[in-house]
């Protein structure tokens, strides 16, 4: 028994040591990572603003490409990114932690393994974080509107000014300009930084524009402020004057904005035909036109010009070159004193020394005045008939029943010497008394020798130096016809000519065709061999004016200002297209048009 | 056991009955652990990269016999009770954690055996013979792969069991300095014959990786030195 005991003894202890596994591989290895990482959050501040979504670009500076694995982390929570070495990404999820405003960490980690070899690195559970921290500030306060709380002119320019917008969440800052542009209503959006206070308008010129303000918050929502508008009135053209034949001076006041202007454009809009522009520096305040025909008025617009949107025209206005009498049917000149009468449907005014004075008149349409030698009175066809008046103290004197048609008169003597000049019928001069009106003597043109009645036409007549002769010129005619001492006509004699003027000596006339031809007076007798080239219009005026001839040139659009004995042009004053009547009196060239207005211009000679 | 073997024999006439305890060196052949434990070494080094070393791959190893024979002139009949036991590790180390893969291979294995007395003397015997028997094996498996700084620690073991059959020629001195004691060397060649599915019950059978079974092989050389008490029947 004790021996059974005993081997089952040594079998429990032999069982017991069964073959030993002790011995260990235990390698030696550096537990220094290998591994570095340089992190790089592009243009990232210390403290980030975020309103709404954020990309945030990256990039790593790693050695030996390692495996990597990316993680933001903001406040208490983590996102993967991935595991590029360059990107970017979005936080949006996270952004939701804070509803109002207030700050969370922020940490950007780099997942690593140690790359020491070792189990738990080539397990990869030995992982280094290299990371970088910033602090995000989330703002989602409600969208506030800003007003403008100062508007400033200075140096030319304006400036806008408004208070800080009070919280960061402003993602959108725009000011919006409105302003009427060419009959349309244009919007133009500015967008300014979100830490702007003001803005300067380099722009604005002048006119109507309206600024307002809009907001935008990280939540998108949009706030307008009280809208500004500004209306100042631009500049106008101050004064326009003669500058020379066919120039206008123009003269206006800078605007309000000069500086914002980069020049004015001059812009002539003609009734026909393409508008003429013309350009003017940004610090002139004149400017000259040129080529602007007498007697017309020109429709004129002053813009100042800019580079942006702007509202820039400053004034229209109506120029023309002289002096501008409104509705004066006619003008006659005193040149005993210097004054001139000018009259209208109405009055009869005289302008003497600057000074006008006037009296009630009932001038006929289409009627004619007559001016006598000694500059006592003057003869005006009234409503009654013809009517004296004194020069001095503009009284009626004395009024003649001479009420028929007639185009133009001349008192002579106890006479009255009309020219009847109407359509369908001959010209005729007729002689009245002056007292009674009644006709003394009818005298058809169509009686001169050598006349026909279809080219009979007078438009004019004037007294020759020697009171007994007067001189007739109209289409295709001159006549100098010889009054008798009654007054009567006594003869006529007839030349082929368009108009005749009494040379200054007296002891000749010009006859003026395609030549000027001389003539004796009073035989009116052609002096043979004095035909000068002449360039008057066929059915061109002429008008004795002295020393001087004023006459239209054939081409219908200019006057020519010449000198009577020799012809040679004075000046040439382009002149508008319209129907009129010319004179030049006293150096003053007055033109008188159908449509009642008239002008007078000092061209200087 | 002991009791009723020693009771038939003492009735004989002329005769020894033998007790015997030896210790016993063998080598293994363990081809298919072998093989088992190459394929997870080279698992190992290639998801890890790392070059885990294989520090026991089944070597030779002690073991014991305890025996009892019936000896009559020149003819032994034994019964045998071995126990012998080997391992594989596959191990790497260092200071982040550790990968083991430990297999524990042992057996108990019975034997009937046969020998015959070429020279019986007085005090020496030299004796040749063959056994035949069966080996209860086990094979404690123990996977470890433990990471510190992630505190990860993944165990797996098993323990599967199977059995083999083998016979065994062997060569023993004997030299009994004293008459109830004696001494003895032996020399002899396991020989396995076959082998069953090594099996865990959670586990299943133990295969390679091709899914093949691998089971131990005892196959190899037995050096083994005892001492034993004999009782003489002598009429």
């Amino acid at each position: 028994m004790k021996a059974s005991l005993f081997v089952l003894t040594l079998l429990l202890v032999f069982q017991g040591c069964e073959f030993p596994l002790e011995d260990e591989n235990i390698v030696e290895i550096s537990n220094v990572p290998k591994n570095n990482i340089t992190i790089a959050l592009q243009d990232l501040p210390d403290t980030v603003d975020v309103f709404t979504n954020i990309d945030i670009s990256y990039s790593l500076d790693v050695e030996n490409y390692p495996a990597i694995a990316i993680f933001v982390v903001v406040g208490d929570q983590a996102e993967y990114i991935g595991y590029d070495y360059t990107g970017i990404f979005t936080l949006s999820g996270m952004t939701n932690q804070i509803t109002t405003k207030g700050y969370l960490p922020f940490e950007f980690v780099v997942v690593s393994t140690s790359r020491t070899g070792s189990l738990a690195d080539r397990s990869q559970r030995e992982l280094i974080l290299f990371s970088q921290t910033r602090v995000l500030y989330f703002d989602y306060t409600p969208v506030k509107s800003v007003n403008f709380t100062k508007v400033e002119e200075k140096d030319g320019s304006l400036t806008l000014h408004w208070d800080k917008y009070p919280h960061r969440n402003l993602i959108g800052f725009w000011l919006q300009k409105t302003l009427p542009k060419n009959g349309e209503v244009k919007n133009e959006y500015i967008e300014l930084d979100k830490n702007a206070t003001s803005y300067h308008d380099d722009a604005y010129i002048g006119t109507e524009v309206e600024y307002v303000l809009k907001t935008i918050n990280s939540r998108f929502m949009e706030a307008w402020g009280e809208k500004l508008n500004m209306n100042l009135q631009p500049s106008k053209i101050l004064s326009f004057d003669a500058a020379g034949s066919n120039q206008v001076k123009l003269k206006w006041k800078r605007p309000h904005f000069y500086n914002n202007a980069t020049g004015y454009q001059i812009t002539q809009n003609l009734s026909w035909g393409t508008p003429i522009y013309s350009n003017a520096n940004q610090s002139d305040t004149t400017y000259i036109l040129n080529d602007v025909p007498f007697g017309s008025e020109l429709k004129l617009f002053l813009t100042a010009k800019s580079n942006k949107l702007s509202n820039n025209t400053i004034t229209e206005s109506t120029v023309w070159l002289g002096k501008k009498r409104p509705m004066f049917k006619t003008v006659e000149y005193n040149k005993n004193d210097g004054s001139l009468f000018f009259l209208t449907s109405t009055h009869l005014i005289r302008e003497k020394n600057g000074v006008r004075d006037s009296v009630h008149c009932d001038f006929i349409e289409g009627g004619s005045t007559y001016m006598s030698p000694d500059g006592q009175s003057i003869y005006i066809s009234t409503i009654p008939g013809i009517t004296k008046v004194s020069t001095a103290t503009l009284a009626q004197q004395e009024s003649y029943g001479v009420v028929e048609s007639y185009s133009s008169f001349l008192p002579h003597g106890s006479h009255i010497i009309t020219v009847h000049n109407l359509p369908f019928d001959p010209p005729v001069i007729k002689v009245y008394d002056k007292i009674s009106g009644n006709t003394l003597q009818t005298f058809p043109l169509t009686d001169i020798p050598g006349s026909t009645t279809s080219n009979k036409s007078v438009s004019r007549i004037s007294e020759t130096p020697l009171n007994n002769y007067i001189l007739a010129d109209g289409l295709g005619h001159v006549a100098l016809i010889r009054l008798a001492n009654d007054g009567s006509v006594e003869s006529a004699k007839y030349v082929t000519g368009r108009a005749a003027v009494m040379s200054a000596a007296g002891n000749h006339i010009y006859v003026f065709d395609d030549y000027r031809t001389t003539y004796t007076f009073p035989e009116f007798e052609k002096v043979e061999g004095s035909d000068i080239p002449c360039e008057l219009h066929p059915s061109g005026y002429i008008y004795d004016t002295g020393k001087r001839l004023i006459a239209m040139h054939n081409n219908w659009d200019t006057i020519i200002l010449a000198d009577m004995e020799t012809l040679e042009p004075l000046t040439t004053i382009r002149i508008a297209s319209q129907s009129g009547s010319y004179a030049l009196k006293n150096g003053v060239l007055f033109v008188s048009f159908s449509e009642g207005n008239s002008y007078a211009y000092d061209p200087g000679l | 056991m002991l009791t009723l073997i020693s009771g038939v024999f003492f009735q004989a006439h002329g005769q020894e009955l033998t007790f015997g305890l030896a210790a016993q060196y063998g080598s293994y052949e363990m081809n298919d652990l072998k093989g088992l434990q190459s394929e997870q070494a080279k698992i190992i080094s290639d998801s890890l990269n790392t070059t885990p070393k294989t520090m026991y791959d089944f070597p030779a190893y002690w073991g014991f016999r305890v025996s009892t024979s019936y000896v009559k002139n020149r003819h032994n009949y034994s019964l045998h009770f071995g126990y012998n036991s080997t391992g594989g590790r596959v191990h790497y180390g260092d200071y982040s954690g550790v990968i083991q893969v430990d297999k524990q291979v042992s057996n108990n294995n019975f034997a009937l055996g046969y020998s015959y007395s070429i020279v019986n003397s007085k005090r020496f015997k030299l004796t040749t013979g063959i056994s035949l028997g069966i080996a209860f094996s086990t094979i404690d498996a123990q996977d470890l792969v433990e990471i510190y700084v992630s505190e990860e620690k993944e165990q797996r073991t098993g323990k599967y069991r199977g059995h083999q059959f083998f016979t065994s020629p062997e060569i023993c001195f004997t030299y009994a300095p004293f008459k109830f004691l004696y001494l003895e060397l032996t020399a002899g060649y396991h020989h396995q014959l076959s082998s069953s599915a090594m099996h865990d019950n959670s586990a299943g059978d133990l295969n390679n990786t091709k899914g093949e079974t691998a089971s131990p092989n005892w196959s190899g050389y037995r050096l083994g030195a005892g001492i034993g008490y004999k009782i003489n029947f002598k009429k």
